[in-house]
């Protein structure tokens, strides 16, 4: 297996013109993946997704010589991306002028018509319930419980402190859990 | 090392959730993270082009952006010229003070003028029946059923003239007719008058000297309405012709 770059060199080989396509051919296959599914997560259908990744990495590569090393790299595309879901969903919205419970309903469709899941009940009950919850909610539950990241980095993605993103948690957690308890 | 929340000890509060399988639900079609790298790359050269090429191929003419700035200044000067309300005219001063005034005299007289043309009337449904009328008179004309046409055959003076000569030949003779058929012309045609007239004056006026005194005269003259006796007087007139042969 490969050894993964690091983020340093990578940002390295961006600021010299001759090699900044290669630093960016490196970001893509050590990121492209945790984004897609972060922002899958999200969208959940794949086309919307493959979409949205391409726009992520498009506004990477155009702002990320201006990218300050005091944050993590994949924190500020885990910023980018998030955005770019928000505002794909509240387009979604105004598109075609529904609620959030409309667009949970939405994307509930959208789950049960997709050819590219292939969860069992308990995993498919899971991301029902996932729907339901505000966008924030399930930001922090999906970046917390899918990809283990701690509440500072979750900080830095979602721009809220760290008491207001763990009471978010909990609150996520607690409808969920009511939602895979409760029948059909 | 971790907090018990970053090793996921808090799922052993939520029982149900806890016997989910974490893994990801979700696929992708396969082989897509072996292009999608390769898509992002050519997506971002396109923007790159993008960037470069703003004017995409296209061309314009020589100094064209050096002199646009001065062409829309003096654009803006023109319109903005065009724009002011006197655009160079002038008007009598003290115009626009008085025009008010003389536009509300113009209405009274115009309103004026309206209210001596309603002093008029007509019969009332003259205009509903009016169109109608002009409509038969005009263009229902030729709808109307063919009556033949009329034309006149002389129109000349000269058969006036003779027409009015006509008419008072035909008066003239009727008098003529009527004057013939009296007791006078009955007489001038009838067997005496033809006798009479060949016995010459001079021997008529000696015979009624002769034959004719005082009182036959008076009698005459009095009984002048009296009825000849045609067959004494046609005897005695033969008599006298028989003597004088």
């Amino acid at each position: 297996m490969p050894k993964e770059v690091d983020d340093a060199e990578i940002l390295s080989k961006f600021q010299d013109e001759k090699t900044r396509n290669e630093a960016f051919n490196l970001l893509l296959k050590k990121y492209q993946q945790k984004i897609y599914w972060h922002v899958r997560r999200m969208v959940i259908d794949h086309d919307d997704a493959d979409d949205l990744v391409q726009d992520v990495f498009i506004k990477v590569w155009k702002n990320l010589a201006g990218f300050r090393s005091d944050a993590q790299l994949y924190t500020w595309m885990y910023r980018i991306a998030t955005n770019e879901c928000i505002t794909f969903l509240n387009k979604k919205k105004q598109k075609n002028n529904i609620s959030l419970d409309d667009v949970a309903y939405e994307l509930a469709d959208t789950l049960a018509d997709s050819t590219y899941f292939n969860g069992d009940a308990a995993q498919r009950k899971l991301q029902e319930a996932l729907i339901t919850l505000p966008e924030k909610q399930r930001l922090v539950f999906n970046m917390k419980y899918f990809d283990d990241m701690k509440y500072e980095e979750i900080s830095q993605v979602v721009g809220t402190s760290v008491g207001a993103l763990k009471a978010s948690f909990h609150l996520a957690v607690k409808k969920i859990e009511a939602h895979l308890l409760s029948k059909d | 090392m971790k907090s018990d929340m970053e090793n996921k000890d808090w799922l052993n509060d939520y029982m149900s959730l806890k016997q989910v399988n974490s893994s990801n639900p979700f696929t992708v079609p396969d082989g897509y993270f072996n292009e999608l790298a390769d898509r992002i790359i050519s997506r971002k050269n396109l923007e790159e082009l993008k960037k470069d090429d703003i004017s995409a191929g296209f061309t314009v003419p020589e100094n064209y952006f050096d002199e646009l700035s001065a062409n829309i200044q003096s654009r803006i000067t023109i319109e903005s010229l065009s724009d002011k309300e006197d655009a160079g005219f002038t008007v009598p001063e003290g115009y626009f003070d008085n025009l008010h005034s003389q536009i509300q005299s113009r209405i009274f007289v115009e309103e004026a003028l309206g209210e001596t043309d309603e002093a008029f009337t007509v019969p009332e449904g003259y205009f509903n029946e009016l169109s109608g009328r002009i409509l038969d008179k005009t263009v229902n004309l030729d709808n109307a059923p063919s009556t033949g046409i009329v034309r006149r055959l002389f129109t000349s003076t000269a058969f006036k003239y003779a027409t009015a000569a006509c008419f008072a030949l035909a008066i003239g003779g009727g008098i003529l007719l009527n004057e013939l058929s009296g007791p006078v012309d009955a007489h001038k045609n009838s067997f005496l008058h033809k006798q009479l007239a060949n016995v010459p004056i001079d021997e008529i006026k000696s015979y009624l000297q002769l034959n004719v005194d005082a009182g036959d005269a008076q009698q005459t003259v009095v009984s002048e309405g009296t009825r000849v006796d045609d067959k004494k007087l046609k005897d005695a007139l033969q008599n006298y012709a028989d003597s004088v042969q």
